[in-house]
């Protein structure tokens, strides 16, 4: 008798539980269902095409040939070191100048409010009429060029040029106000008493930012220079429009491969190679992250 | 070693003046407490000691030396603030060695002196850990330790208990009082709590509206404050107001609505003005004693333990006065009760 109503309760219970689960999974369709459609699926697809599979009209198996293909080949290689170079450069060099403008954000001056408007400029202007911008400035023809060029200086290469420095200032000048936004929002959280605490026991300013700002800022250093670094790593316009001939950015690459030869296979590699590298990158990320508050615990 | 002035400070945020012509002084190893309501400008006072906020106007001197070009990270006023702000990715150790360390000393005396810093506020053990980690209290030592660890010229206190629970902050009032007097450091101590500002000074002064309207050993602005507001602010307490009838013998007797009231003071008191009287609770007593004596009805008595606290109504008034020990009276009862010689005569607002 006792087992008897001891098990009854339990069968009603499985069987709420499988309607709740199927409650749950109708609610988790247009969510889940819209990411499993449009984002699991091309990337699934692109994986696999990169290994031969999946392939539409051709014969299908796997193979490591695309692989073999782009390392053995210097175009290919030189097009990803590039694609890297100039993501890093670009991060390091919008990491420091928002650090710098962030942290002059926080300090009251005149024309403060004017400014912090003033840097988001570049936030909604298009990267492509952004790079239009900068070209007619520091191209050979050129505002810049031509008023230097009356006092006999001649205006080095700065767009189309091999050390891609005409791709970074454009990244640059789009991802600084990105950073800066990060940035000034992380260090405006920082109470600050701290800083009046640090100046209090002798620190001078710049040792406040380096002892105080600078590390409590960390978490929106790294989440911004991610950001920034992988957006970069796979752009397409601005490094079409001011990069070299010679080598050419990941994504360009891609897309000469795809519009002007067809060959999907080898763009799905490459674009494979491009996720995992920023996968990689996000994994360390969230790893680094962890350990940081793990050694603050 | 360290005397610390302030000469006619004025700071305004807008059109509001926050401090208004405030001047101190503060001798050497001496304990001031600025007590005030919130908004009284007693912090922006602090601030403005330490650098951290510009006067509009005035100095501050510290051995006579003006420090108003000094920037705050070279004035040696070392400061424990309100939410003790520690840096939260730095333990123990780092925090109090912090200001060590930005002088430039080496890592191993700096150790030593962490260490003894440690021992002085009695945390010797916690030293790896994050602020984060530790009670309200320990991270309120751990701020103290921070801030006399670099030796500083004077010690400056924002209001560093008041996160703290009663019975911590009591204990705590006394380990500070001990700590400050074996250091002998000068030390400006800003509050809100009166009894704190009793228990820790060596002088007090009174802050209201951005200006001291009145400044004395704990004693003085108990016992005989000068405003009302000091009166009021220091706790509880009764006016009496009246006019001077006669001034003799040291005395001078008050006609009040309660009838003629003899107080023992006389300095710069004249026939014929009108003045107010402050008792406080625990002087009146219930009964006939010496003094002057009247008569009322108890209003209320609440038990508080020590004393027994009672609202007296006579002659249209309410008085309060608290009792220790007696018997216990209840509401409705008619009592005689004795106004003692020793009320403070205030006058102003």
């Amino acid at each position: 008798m006792e087992q008897i109503t001891a098990a009854f309760p339990r069968v009603t219970r499985r069987r709420t539980r499988r309607r709740e689960w199927l409650t749950d999974l109708v609610l988790l369709t247009p969510g889940v269902g819209y990411l499993l459609l449009f984002m699991c699926v091309p990337l699934a697809q692109v994986v696999l095409r990169g290994f031969g599979l999946l392939a539409i009209g051709e014969p299908s198996h796997f193979t490591l040939a695309l692989y073999r293909e782009i390392l053995a080949s210097k175009i290919y290689r030189d097009s990803i070191v590039f694609s890297l170079y100039f993501a890093l450069g670009t991060t390091v060099v919008s990491l420091a100048l928002a650090l710098v403008a962030s942290a002059l954000l926080q300090v009251n001056f005149p024309g403060r409010s004017l400014i912090s408007v003033l840097y988001k400029i570049p936030l909604v202007v298009p990267s492509l009429v952004a790079a239009f911008l900068v070209l007619t400035i520091i191209d050979q023809g050129g505002i810049i060029a031509r008023a230097v060029a009356r006092f006999g200086v001649e205006w080095p290469e700065l767009v189309h040029d091999r050390w891609g420095m005409g791709i970074i200032l454009v990244l640059v000048w789009h991802n600084v106000p990105i950073m800066i936004v990060i940035l000034s929002a992380v260090m405006s959280a920082i109470p600050h008493d701290l800083s009046a605490a640090a100046r209090n026991l002798g620190a001078s300013p710049w040792q406040v930012f380096r002892n105080v700002t600078l590390p409590l800022s960390l978490p929106g250093i790294s989440a911004a220079s991610l950001l920034v670094f992988i957006g970069v790593f796979g752009a397409f316009s601005i490094p079409s429009l001011v990069g070299a001939a010679y080598p050419k950015a990941i994504s360009v690459v891609m897309s000469t491969e795809v519009l002007d030869r067809a060959n999907w296979a080898l763009a799905s590699a490459l674009g494979t190679i491009v996720t995992v590298l920023s996968a990689v990158l996000l994994y360390m990320y969230y790893r680094l992250i962890r350990h940081q508050e793990a050694a603050q615990r | 070693m360290a005397r610390l002035e302030l000469q006619g400070i004025t700071k305004r945020f807008g059109r509001a003046v926050a401090v208004d012509r405030v001047s101190l002084e503060v001798t050497d190893g001496e304990f001031l407490t600025l007590l005030g309501p919130s908004g009284c400008g007693k912090t922006t006072t602090l601030r403005i000691v330490a650098g951290l906020i510009d006067p509009d106007e005035g100095e501050v001197l510290l051995d006579g030396q003006p420090l108003q070009h000094l920037p705050a990270h070279r004035r040696q006023t070392a400061m424990v603030f309100q939410s003790y702000a520690l840096f939260p990715h730095m333990t123990v150790q780092e925090n109090i060695g912090f200001g060590l360390r930005m002088r430039g000393m080496m890592p191993e005396p700096i150790r030593t002196h962490v260490q003894e810093a440690l021992a002085l506020v009695e945390l010797e053990g916690l030293g790896d850990r994050y602020p984060r980690q530790l009670s309200g209290g320990q991270q309120q030592r751990v701020a103290v330790a921070r801030a006399i660890v670099t030796r500083p010229k004077v010690l400056l206190f924002d209001e560093p208990l008041s996160n703290l629970d009663a019975k911590l902050r009591e204990r705590l009032r006394l380990e500070l009082r001990a700590l400050q007097q074996r250091l002998g450091v000068t030390t400006v101590y800003v509050t809100h709590d009166q009894a704190e500002a009793l228990a820790l000074s060596d002088r007090v002064a009174v802050m209201v509206g951005g200006q001291v309207v009145e400044i004395g050993t704990p004693r003085e602005v108990y016992r005989t404050p000068r405003s009302r507001v000091t009166a009021e602010f220091l706790g509880i307490t009764n006016f009496l107001e009246g006019k001077v009838m006669a001034v003799a013998d040291g005395q001078c007797a008050v006609q009040t609505p309660l009838g003629v009231v003899r107080v023992d003071t006389t300095a710069g008191i004249q026939v014929g003005e009108t003045v107010t009287l402050s008792f406080r609770p625990e002087d009146v007593r219930i009964g006939r004693h010496e003094g002057t004596t009247v008569t009322g009805r108890v209003l209320y008595a609440s038990y508080l333990g020590a004393v027994t606290d009672y609202a007296v109504e006579s002659a249209g008034m309410t008085l309060r006065i608290h009792e220790g020990g007696g018997a216990l009276r209840g509401p409705g009862e008619e009592i005689t009760i004795t106004l003692p010689a020793t009320a403070a005569i205030v006058r102003g607002r």
